[in-house]
């Protein structure tokens, strides 16, 4: 299948006169047509920071990047003027907002915010008409009555607001979709028609579909591949089964799968990571995640642990790579 | 149904109105005002604000002259009822003009920021270290007085402070998240200005304006009661209270009747604005 993303080596940068955030450092990966991915990690390890560049929404002021590219369909975000980012964006990549009680425009009904991408990215010359039909129907796709098109926001609730949302992402029939915790703000009942609704209309039209998330239930039920980042790296990368069955793992996702209470297991106290993450302006020096890690090793404190691979699944730790190979 | 949307929300916004006392005192006090403005023929024909009576110089209030005389027998009902269509629409247009150029500079500086931002404020702030009617003063010196040239002057002296307030407003709407949902499914920045951010910064602007109508008002009042405005013959209340200023002590109410239109009407679209702040605060739907 053809390949949609290709992220290579991408490290980005917040820098203010008063300090330099390290938000990415040095990611890969790819993404198939009609593939899911999913970001996993804890909050500030670099999730959204990565979707924006996608997008090339990085914030002008501060954000930087300093080293990779972002091939999609072969052309370089990165390197795109602003005119031609903005005929890709909505039309090509769209975006799932986390909080639907705020990513929506108030003074706009919501199908002329539904209708409003169709419009700017009518190549195919359709009329005011055929607008409004396109808008009706993908209103009925994500389960919302035709009628209410000419509601506005605030008639809607969270989860019927969060459908709106995906509508608007999904009008133009993009072929790569970042959801950005499309669920988090939404209570579990919610949650489970929405992800289903993603995955339905994703098989419907191999669209390819980051799913940024902290939730593992949520990689569990919808992933293909999943990338578990930390500290603006991405720790360990591979198939869902990879992750959720293998049985070599990162200690950062053992302990992110320790936090999880277990429908079988007996255990009377869940496992926290302890510690919390490092100050992005200032990273440690070795392995970022050495400090919280119970396998911690003296190399890990001073040299960056290279890639150990296998069949896809990668994994950045001391404890599988081959001394030989630690490179960076 | 889009129709009916967008009444009930307009009658949303009159219903919170309606419950301000003041407010709608302040609404009833423009209508009759506006409705003097635009009937002044009806009412009185403008040949009796120039009619020279020599043997009607300065008569008190009667019933053949409900405001009295001045000084050269031209009848005062009549001068401040069509004084009224100059008040009005110099504290209208100037307010508009001043509105336009303010959202536009101000949404330009509060949406882009940085370099934008850093000169269009800086300018902003050498006009705001000049004291408003002086700013008005030496553009109408500068330019010439007449009619144009006033209301040029009023909107320049009015255009900083509104490119201020707006600028801190939109740089607050900017910041949320449908604007950059907007970006991401690739708007303009144009186009994002004017549909996402100026609508959602909207409620403060129009009240601003509202409130400023009076003060454009009572500018040009002032500047053609210095000699710097409107020019006699013609009947704006400012140069009535001007031409007043001489018989003070012997006809007082060639300066009071002026004086009370200026007066009422700037409290009208204060009232007014007021009760928009409340009406329009969606914070406050009940």
């Amino acid at each position: 299948m053809e390949e949609i993303l290709k992220i290579e080596d991408l490290s980005i940068i917040y820098k203010t006169d008063l300090e330099t955030v390290y938000a990415v450092n040095g990611i890969s990966f790819s993404l198939k047509q009609g593939e899911t991915m999913g970001l996993v990690g804890e909050t500030g390890a670099g999730k959204t920071t990565t979707a924006l560049g996608v997008l090339g929404l990085l914030p002008k002021r501060t954000a930087r990047v300093t080293s990779g590219r972002i091939l999609f369909d072969g052309q370089d975000v990165c390197r795109m003027k602003e005119q031609e980012l903005e005929r890709v964006r909505g039309e090509k990549i769209s975006m799932i907002f986390q909080d639907p009680m705020t990513a929506l425009n108030p003074v706009l009904t919501v199908g002329s915010q539904i209708g409003e991408a169709l419009y700017l990215h009518n190549d195919a010359e359709l009329s005011q008409k055929e607008i409004e039909q396109r808008v009706e129907e993908t209103l009925e796709l994500v389960g919302i009555p035709k009628e209410r098109k000419n509601e506005y926001p605030y008639q809607f609730s969270g989860g019927m607001r969060q459908r709106v949302v995906i509508a608007i992402a999904l009008v133009c029939n993009p072929k790569l979709l970042i959801a950005d915790e499309p669920t988090t703000a939404l209570d579990v009942t919610i949650q489970a028609q929405i992800l289903t609704m993603i995955c339905d209309l994703q098989r419907k039209y191999g669209t390819s579909v980051i799913m940024i998330t902290h939730d593992l239930g949520v990689v569990a039920e919808t992933c293909d591949k999943v990338g578990i980042m930390y500290a603006g790296e991405i720790v360990e990368y591979g198939t869902l089964a990879d992750i959720f069955t293998g049985d070599r793992h990162h200690p950062y996702t053992e302990g992110l799968f320790g936090s999880i209470p277990s429908l079988t297991e007996e255990s009377r106290r869940l496992h926290p990571i302890e510690g919390l993450m490092p100050d992005p302006t200032k990273l440690p020096e070795g392995c970022k995640f050495a400090p919280r890690c119970a396998k911690c090793m003296e190399i890990c404190k001073s040299r960056q642990p290279g890639v150990w691979e296998e069949n896809g699944h990668q994994i950045r730790c001391h404890c599988y790579s081959n001394p030989a190979e630690v490179k960076r | 149904m889009s129709k009916n949307r967008k009444h009930t929300q307009l009658s949303e916004i009159w219903r919170r109105y309606r419950k301000n006392k003041t407010a709608v005192l302040g609404f009833v006090l423009l209508v009759i005002i506006i409705g003097t403005a635009l009937f002044a023929d009806v009412i009185v024909p403008y040949s009796k604000c120039i009619e020279q009576v020599g043997a009607d110089r300065l008569q008190g209030p009667s019933m053949a002259h409900f405001f009295g005389t001045d000084e050269f027998g031209r009848d005062l009902f009549a001068r401040v009822v069509h004084g009224s269509r100059y008040s009005l629409m110099i504290g209208l247009v100037t307010s508009l003009m001043a509105l336009v150029i303010g959202a536009v500079l101000g949404a330009s500086a509060g949406y882009f920021g940085g370099v934008v931002d850093n000169v269009i404020s800086r300018i902003m702030d050498v006009f705001m270290c000049v004291p408003p009617i002086l700013l008005s003063l030496a553009v109408v010196a500068a330019l010439g007085t007449n009619l144009r040239n006033l209301i040029i002057a009023i909107t320049v002296s009015c255009v900083p402070g509104n490119v201020r307030l707006i600028r801190s407003v939109v740089l607050t709407t900017a910041e949320q998240d449908y604007v950059e949902a907007a970006k991401s499914y690739g708007t303009s920045n144009a186009r994002i200005i004017f549909r996402y951010v100026l609508p959602n910064a909207m409620g403060p602007i129009i009240v601003n304006t509202t409130m400023s109508i009076s003060d454009m008002m009572l500018s040009a009042a002032g500047l053609s009661f210095i000699g710097m405005g409107i020019q006699p013959p013609s009947p704006e209340w400012g140069a009535l209270l001007s031409n007043a200023q001489q018989y003070l002590f012997t006809a007082p109410y060639l300066l009071l009747f002026p004086g009370i239109f200026i007066l009422l009407s700037s409290l009208a679209f204060n009232l007014v604005g007021d009760g928009l702040t409340d009406a329009l605060d969606p914070k406050l739907r009940d």
